[in-house]
C-alpha cells in the first residue's frame, strides 16, 4: 500500500480521459457526451462505496430506496488495469514498480469515483479482482495485489485478448515488460476494441536497460529458465542496445499507430517521478487544478 | 622473399596456442536474469556456444593470431632478394713477416685480423664470406660462410713461420670467382701482389727496421771452440748485440758495428766440450723468430763393417776414407755369426745363409747366388767397354776401366754395365739393401781408377750412412728429406713443442712436412741396438726477415664495383608486430 505522504502527493493529480470516457454509474468524471453545464440526468440505484453525499434523500423518503443522482456531465467510469504478473516481472523490481503503478491509478480513479478493477495475467491463469468504487476501497484493491505473486511464462497475447474487461467504458492500463512469447498486441487490441482508452505502461529493470555484464556469463532466463552462454565484450553489448532501442521503437511505433498511450518507465524509478514524467508525457496524468 | 632463418617457422606454433586458448571451454558466470529475451533479440540465431561463430565475431582474437603470426616472421628474417647476395673472398698472410710488431706491439697479423674483421662487419647479412689463410700452406677457415661465423675464422688466424703461398691462395680465389659471379677478393698483406682481377690489396703494416741471423758455424779447437755467427741488418746502421750461450749458460757476449743494410760476422768463444752452442741477438729488431740459431756436436756413432773374404788393399783403402768405420775382419763362418753389424762385405764368398739385418756388398759371388733378388750368372768376358749404369754412377767418368772377367748380374738396379751386362747392382729388400759387384776387384783396373773411391764412397754412404750426416738444416714450411739407416726399424721426429712425428714404417722414411715452427728438432731412429738421434734446426726463410718495405693499398684490378645484397625486412616485420599488439591494446580496451 501506498505511503500516506505518497497517497497526499497523488491528491495533486488526476486521471486525464481525453474523451467518450461514458460509463454507467455515476462519477466525478465529466463528459462531452450531454454537453458542458451541470444538469440533471437520471437515477441510479445506490450501490455499496457510492459516495453518499450524492444521495437523493428525497427519493429516499419517497421510494425508501436509496438512489443516487446522475447529472449530465458526471458519468462513471472504470479503470481497467490489466497486470503481467509472469515471472519475468518478479525480476528487478519491475513487480513492485507495476504494482505501485497500478496502486496510485488505482487510488487517482476511486478518489474520481470512479470504479477500478485488475486483471493479473500470471501464467496460464488469470487473476481478476472485483470492481472497486469509492475511497474506502483503496486499501482492499491493495490487499489484492498484495495477495499476487509473479509467476508462470508470459502470454500477454493469449491471456490479454481472453481477458474479460469488466466496468463501465474507461480506460485500461496495461503494465507489462512486453517480454511476450506471443503477439503482445493482442491484449491492447483487445481492450481497443472493448472502446477503452487504452495506454501502455512498458516497464524494463534497470538492469535489463542498462546491462551490467562482461566476460564469460551464462544468463538463465527466470521464465523459461532457458540459458544463453555469452561473451559479454564491447561487440555484444552495442548488439544488446540496438536490440533494445529497437524493441522499444517498436513498440512506441504501433502504440502511437493505434492511439494508445505508451509510457516506458525504469523499474528502480521513484514512482512520482515515473508519474510525472513519463505517465503524464503520456497524457495519462495531469495534475488538478 | 627469402627467409635468412627459417628455423624461426616453429614459432608459428603459437598461433595454435592462441587459438587453443579460445576454443577451451571457458567458466561462465552463472547469473539469472528476468528474461533474456532482449538478449536473444541481440543474438538473434547465433550462439556463443559455437566456437566458430566467436571466432568470427572476434577482433581480439584475429589482432592476437597476426601478432603471433608476426612474430613467427620476424624469427624467420624476411629479406627481399632483389638484388643477388655479395660474395667475398678474404685472403691472410699468414708469413713470418707479419709477425712484426709496431712501436705500440701491434703485430701485422693483428691489425689484418681487425681490419678484416671491420670489413666483414660492414658486409650486408645476405653476403657470404670466404676466409683463405696464406701460410706455408692454403688453409680454408670459412667456407662461404655468414658474417659472424667469418669473423670468428679471421679471429682465429695466426700467422706462421714460413712464407705465404699467396699464388696459391689467389689461384684458388680466381677459381672460385669463375664459379661466382661479382666475387670480390680482399687480400689483407704486407707485401705487394700481382694485379689480379677481382682483388684488392689491403696493405698492413709499417715499415720496420730488423737483424736477423742467418748463419751460425762452430769450428772445434784445441782449446775448445769457436762460434762464427753472420748478422743481417735490415735497417739503418747499428750496433749488433749478440749473446753466445753454450750448453744453456751464457758464455759471451759481443758488439759489432752494421752498416745500413750490411751483413757482418760476429764471433765468440765456446767453451771445450760444449754439446750445444747458441747465438742470439739482444737487439732483433720487429721480428723474434729470426734472433736464435742454434748448433749441436753430432753424435759419435761407429759402424761395424765385417770384412769376410781374401781381403783386398784397394777395398780396404775405400773403407779407410771413412773415419767412423770400424772394420772387422772376419772368416765367412765368423761373419754370419757377427751380429748387429751395419754392414757386411763378403769379398769373393758367400756364406749358406746371408745376414738378415745389416747391409750387404758382395764383390765377386760365386754363379749361382741370388742376394736380395740379385742373380748372378756364369763367367764373361767383356764385350764392351765398361759405363755407368744410373744408380751411384751417373757422376763417373769410367774411362778405360778394363775387366778381364766378369759375372753378369740380373735383377736390381744396374749400377755398372759392361755392354749390356750389369756388371755391378743394387738392391733394396725392405729395411735392407745390398749392392753386388759381379766382378773380382783384382780383374780390374777400376780400384786404380779415381771413379773408385768415389763410388765406394758413395755405396758405402747408402750402405751404412754415416751418423754424422743426420738431417740438414730446414726452411720453415718446407719438407725434410730424411735419409733413415739400413738397419732402422722406425723413424720419427721430435718437433721444438716434444711432439713425436712418425716417418717410417713403412718405409723409405716419408720427407718431414711438419717444419712449421722455429726452433730444433731431433731426428730419431730406432734401430736393433737402441736409439739414434741426429737434430736439425728451422728457421724463418731470409726473406721474410726484411721488413723495411711494405706494400700499398691497391684497389681491384679490373672489378666491378661490390653489388647490394638483398634487403632484411626484419625491422619492418617488428614494427608491424608493435603496431599490431598495440591495436590489439586499444580493442581489448575498447571491448572492456
Amino acid at each position: 500500500m501506498l505511503s500516506d505522504a505518497v497517497l497526499r502527493r497523488l491528491d495533486r493529480l488526476q486521471l486525464f480521459y481525453p474523451a467518450n470516457a461514458r460509463g454507467g454509474a455515476g462519477g466525478m468524471r465529466r463528459s462531452r457526451a450531454l454537453g458542458s453545464s451541470v444538469e440533471f440526468s437520471d437515477f441510479r440505484e445506490y450501490v455499496p462505496g457510492d459516495d453518499i453525499r450524492r444521495v437523493d434523500w428525497n427519493a429516499y423518503a419517497r421510494f425508501d430506496r436509496l438512489y443516487l443522482k446522475l447529472f449530465m456531465e458526471e458519468q462513471e467510469t472504470t479503470l481497467f488495469v490489466l497486470l503481467d504478473a509472469s515471472a519475468s516481472m518478479a525480476g528487478g523490481g519491475k513487480w513492485e514498480a507495476a504494482r505501485a503503478i497500478a496502486e496510485a491509478l488505482c487510488y487517482l480513479a476511486l478518489r474520481a469515483g470512479d470504479r477500478v478493477c485488475f486483471a493479473c495475467l500470471r501464467g496460464a491463469e488469470t487473476l481478476e479482482s472485483p470492481l472497486f468504487a469509492g475511497r474506502a476501497a483503496y486499501e482492499k484493491a491493495s490487499a489484492f495485489l498484495d495477495g499476487v505473486h509473479p509467476a508462470g511464462r508470459t502470454r500477454l497475447g493469449e491471456g490479454g485478448a481472453a481477458v474479460r474487461v469488466r466496468g463501465a467504458r474507461g480506460m485500461a492500463v496495461v503494465l507489462s515488460d512486453l517480454f511476450s512469447e506471443d503477439d503482445w498486441t493482442r491484449c491492447p487490441t483487445r481492450l481497443l476494441y472493448a472502446r477503452r482508452q487504452t495506454a501502455l505502461v512498458h516497464i524494463l529493470a534497470r538492469e535489463e536497460l542498462e546491462p551490467d555484464v562482461s566476460g564469460a556469463v551464462r544468463l538463465a532466463d527466470s521464465e523459461t529458465g532457458e540459458k544463453i552462454d555469452l561473451l559479454a565484450g564491447g561487440e555484444a553489448l552495442r548488439a544488446y542496445r540496438r536490440a533494445l532501442a529497437e524493441f522499444l521503437a517498436r513498440s512506441q511505433d504501433w502504440c502511437h499507430k493505434h492511439a494508445v498511450r505508451y509510457a516506458q518507465v525504469a523499474a528502480d524509478e521513484d514512482l512520482l517521478a515515473a508519474l510525472l514524467g513519463p505517465l503524464t508525457r503520456a497524457g495519462m496524468i495531469r495534475s488538478r487544478v | 622473399m627469402q627467409f635468412l632463418e627459417p628455423m624461426g617457422a616453429w614459432a608459428l606454433l603459437a598461433l595454435a596456442a592462441v587459438l587453443a586458448f579460445y576454443l577451451l571451454k571457458r567458466q561462465y558466470e552463472e547469473r539469472t536474469v528476468p528474461s533474456t529475451y532482449l538478449w536473444r533479440m541481440a543474438l538473434r540465431d547465433e550462439s556463443a556456444s559455437r566456437p566458430l561463430e566467436r571466432l568470427r565475431r572476434s577482433l581480439l582474437l584475429i589482432l592476437q593470431l597476426l601478432a603471433a603470426a608476426l612474430f613467427a616472421l620476424a624469427l624467420m628474417r624476411p629479406a627481399l632478394p632483389g638484388h643477388a647476395a655479395g660474395e667475398f673472398v678474404i685472403v691472410l698472410d699468414a708469413s713470418a713477416s707479419m709477425q712484426a710488431a709496431d712501436e705500440t706491439g701491434r703485430t701485422r697479423m693483428e691489425e689484418a685480423r681487425q681490419r678484416a674483421e671491420e670489413l666483414v662487419r660492414g658486409l650486408n647479412a645476405l653476403d657470404r664470406v670466404t676466409v683463405l689463410r696464406a701460410g706455408t700452406n692454403v688453409d680454408v677457415l670459412a667456407s662461404r660462410a655468414d658474417r659472424q661465423t667469418a669473423i670468428a675464422a679471421i679471429r682465429a688466424a695466426q700467422s706462421g713461420s714460413g712464407g705465404a703461398r699467396m699464388e696459391e691462395a689467389l689461384s684458388l680465389a680466381r677459381a672460385m670467382a669463375q664459379e661466382i659471379e661479382g666475387l670480390d677478393i680482399c687480400v689483407f698483406s704486407d707485401a705487394s701482389i700481382a694485379p689480379v682481377e677481382g682483388a684488392s690489396l689491403y696493405a698492413v703494416g709499417a715499415a720496420a727496421e730488423n737483424r736477423a741471423l742467418v748463419s751460425l758455424a762452430v769450428e772445434e779447437t784445441a782449446s775448445g771452440g769457436r762460434a762464427v755467427a753472420r748478422v743481417a741488418n735490415y735497417g739503418a746502421a747499428c750496433e749488433i748485440q749478440l749473446e753466445g750461450y753454450a750448453d744453456g749458460a751464457l758464455c759471451d757476449v759481443r758488439t759489432a758495428q752494421a752498416g745500413a743494410g750490411e751483413t757482418v760476422s760476429v764471433s765468440f768463444d765456446v767453451p771445450p766440450g760444449a754439446q750445444r752452442v747458441e747465438a742470439r741477438l739482444a737487439n732483433g729488431g720487429a721480428i723474434a723468430l729470426d734472433d736464435a740459431r742454434w748448433w749441436q756436436r753430432a753424435e759419435d756413432v761407429r759402424r761395424t763393417v765385417v770384412l769376410a773374404g781374401d781381403g783386398n788393399l784397394f777395398l780396404e783403402a775405400a773403407l779407410a776414407l771413412r773415419a767412423d768405420i770400424d772394420v772387422v775382419r772376419a772368416s765367412v763362418e765368423e761373419a754370419q755369426a757377427i751380429e748387429g753389424a751395419q754392414l757386411y762385405i763378403f769379398d769373393g764368398v758367400l756364406p749358406q745363409t746371408l745376414p738378415q739385418s745389416g747391409s750387404l756388398l758382395c764383390v765377386n759371388p760365386p754363379e749361382g747366388a741370388g742376394i736380395l733378388g740379385i742373380s748372378v750368372a756364369g763367367a764373361q768376358t767383356p764385350q764392351g767397354a765398361v759405363h755407368a749404369g744410373g744408380r751411384f754412377s751417373e757422376n763417373l767418368s769410367l774411362a778405360g776401366v778394363a775387366l778381364r772377367a766378369y759375372r753378369p748380374l740380373s735383377g736390381g738396379e744396374a749400377i755398372l754395365l759392361c755392354g749390356d751386362d750389369a756388371i755391378a747392382a743394387w738392391a733394396e729388400s725392405g729395411a735392407q739393401r745390398a749392392a753386388v759387384i759381379g766382378f773380382d776387384l783384382s780383374d780390374s783396373n777400376l780400384p786404380v781408377k779415381y771413379d773408385f773411391p768415389v763410388l765406394m764412397l758413395q755405396l758405402l754412404d747408402a750402405l751404412a750412412p754415416d751418423a754424422s750426416m743426420g738431417v740438414a738444416d730446414a726452411v720453415a714450411g718446407e719438407a725434410v728429406p730424411v735419409t733413415a739407416s739400413a738397419r732402422a726399424e722406425a723413424v720419427s721426429v721430435i718437433t721444438p713443442a716434444g711432439e713425436s712425428v712418425s716417418l717410417a714404417p713403412p718405409f723409405p722414411a716419408a720427407p718431414f712436412t711438419g717444419a712449421d715452427e722455429v726452433g730444433e728438432y731431433a731426428l730419431v731412429e730406432t734401430l736393433p741396438e737402441g736409439e739414434e738421434r741426429a737434430w736439425f734446426a728451422v728457421y724463418m726463410p731470409a726473406a721474410e726477415s726484411d721488413v723495411r718495405a711494405v706494400a700499398e693499398d691497391a684497389a681491384q684490378a679490373g672489378g666491378g664495383a661490390v653489388r647490394a645484397a638483398g634487403r632484411e625486412m626484419t625491422v619492418w616485420a617488428v614494427l608491424l608486430l608493435l603496431a599490431a599488439l598495440m591495436l590489439e591494446w586499444w580493442v581489448s580496451r575498447r571491448e572492456n
